[in-house]
């Protein structure tokens, strides 16, 4: 978990915001250029220095102005991807994921990153021969390996062409769902945050002006939702780490919900997920992954 | 083929040169860290120093070296009583009054690929678990390497050229300091030396296209290796 409470003084702009992120969370801050979007990020990975204010990830404190600590960058224990991938020119693509990897604290295993961004066909390549998607995949791996205890991404999509956005979205999805990391996604595209984030923060002049659930299903702004509907949490089972809804559509198994039973959830069924089984009724069972979403408005 | 005189000259010229090289490479690069990464009190004297023998008469240069480094001078006499140690009129004066004339271009080159270094990828390296030790080794270093190279080229190509500095300096003694172009203005100074100087020109084309040839080599060698 992260909990970040800081404020900075840069001329005449001044920043001071307070948000927590949870592990498993994806928290999209998004907010006009020159807001603070990017300053908020930096303060949090180190390569920025707030005049005050107390950064804390898992217990452990990274910057805590009254205490006078001011962990370094290097010792942050973070992951940034940033809009321009800043992959290694002259380095592999292998050689800038194995880069911090050094110190041996990472217990992230690589082949499962490698697979989970689909870059082992790229291992030998030099950065220069990417298209910014792979160079994109490759710099989320590359901070990933690093077991880093959370993810700051900086507008990761921005650079990269509309048709390869599509490539890069799921795999983000796949980070929360893979890696127990809170990671704060800075974004001004809405259809960005409508598809991966959890929550939405929005800062103005260095202000948080609004903090709220993403919105879900019927959103005009999230194309790709395919299914809605309202379920109620009837409980957990210990056994398999699963929560069981019950729907109009019957009984749905989803990742282990915090909700007590009785909560009314919303379940959200993305259109790629969805695919028509050919047969009906020939017995079989179509499991789709399923994202519930908490703050039903039942 | 070559006299031994002209053996020894080329010679000469060769290890003056090398040796200059090696001598201000490390200082070349502090002093280029130094002038394209920190803001101190005293940089632009610094920078000045630094640039001083780009401007000066070479002469000018090597009489100053006397002055200071010879045995009756400031820092030559200290030298002299403490350790017996004497450049003046020697090889390592030879290497001296180079190193002198050639660092202005070893840091020069230096600092400007330290200052055309992405410090976004050093910020990035750093985010990554790097101290400075570490990102120095692994991504400054490499990346300036081109500039590096470049500088020892300049440096060596100066001391092969250097003249004036010397010849005030250490003066003209044969296998000392007699270096190539001191052995041509010897000749040229020598009654029916017109073939001896020829052949020392053509000596010195030689060189220097070998060196240029070199350089070239790990130029590219090097550029590929950076995969930009």
């Amino acid at each position: 978990m992260l909990q970040v409470q800081v404020h900075r003084h840069i001329g005449t702009f001044d920043l001071d915001v307070r948000l927590d992120v949870e592990a498993h969370e994806i928290l999209a801050v998004h907010g006009p250029s020159g807001s603070g979007k990017t300053t908020l990020i930096n303060l949090i990975a180190g390569l920025q220095r707030p005049d005050g204010g107390r950064i804390v990830v898992d217990g452990r404190v990274l910057f805590d102005s009254a205490e006078r600590i001011n962990v370094r960058p290097e010792a942050r224990r973070v992951g940034y991807v940033f809009q321009d991938y800043r992959l290694f020119p002259h380095m592999s693509v292998a050689s800038n994921l194995g880069y911090g990897r050094h110190s041996g604290r990472s217990r992230v295993d690589f082949d499962e990153v490698v697979d989970l961004l689909d870059i082992r066909g790229l291992l030998r390549r030099r950065p220069r021969s990417l298209s910014g998607g792979e160079s994109q995949r490759v710099a989320i791996g590359r901070a990933l390996l690093s077991g880093p205890s959370l993810l700051l991404m900086d507008e990761p999509l921005a650079s990269i062409d509309p048709e390869r956005k599509a490539e890069i979205l799921p795999f983000i999805r796949r980070l929360r769902d893979t890696f127990a990391l809170p990671i704060v996604y800075v974004s001004h595209a809405a259809e960005e945050i409508a598809q991966i984030a959890d929550r939405s923060i929005r800062i103005e002049n260095g202000r948080l002006t609004a903090s709220e659930p993403v919105l879900p299903p019927g959103n005009p702004t999230m194309p790709d939702t395919g299914l809605r509907l309202i379920a109620e949490v009837l409980g957990h089972d210990t056994g398999t780490g699963l929560t069981v809804l019950g729907s109009s559509l019957g009984r749905l198994f989803v990742p282990r919900r915090s909700e007590p039973p009785g909560t009314k959830v919303q379940v959200v069924v993305g259109a790629t997920a969805i695919e028509p089984i050919a047969e009906t009724g020939s017995g079989g069972v179509a499991v789709l992954p399923v994202r519930a979403v908490a703050g039903a408005h039942a | 083929m070559m006299t031994p005189a002209e053996t020894d000259a080329l010679w000469l010229s060769i290890r003056v040169a090398a040796w200059c090289v090696v001598a201000i490479l490390p200082p070349g690069m502090v002093v280029a860290w130094l002038l394209a990464r920190r803001d101190f009190y005293g940089k632009n004297l610094l920078n000045g120093a630094v640039h001083l023998p780009l401007v000066l008469p070479p002469v000018a240069i090597g009489y100053l070296l006397l002055v200071l480094l010879g045995r009756n001078g400031p820092i030559g006499g200290w030298l002299y009583d403490t350790f017996g140690i004497s450049v003046a009129f020697t090889f390592e004066g030879a290497v001296v009054a180079s190193a002198v004339m050639a660092f202005p271009l070893m840091v020069r080159a230096i600092r400007l690929s330290l200052e055309t270094v992405d410090d976004r990828l050093e910020a990035a390296a750093r985010i990554l678990g790097s101290g400075p030790l570490r990102l120095f080794v692994t991504i400054t270093l490499p990346l300036i390497a081109p500039g590096i190279l470049t500088g020892c080229i300049l440096a060596f190509a100066r001391s092969l050229g250097e003249f004036g500095a010397t010849i005030t300096f250490v003066s003209n003694i044969a296998g000392e300091t007699r270096t190539l172009p001191l052995a041509l203005y010897t000749m040229a100074q020598t009654p029916d030396g017109e073939t001896g100087a020829l052949r020392l020109v053509a000596i010195s084309v030689g060189l220097a296209m070998l060196a240029l040839l070199g350089s070239e080599i790990a130029a590219r060698r090097l550029q590929r290796r950076l995969g930009v």
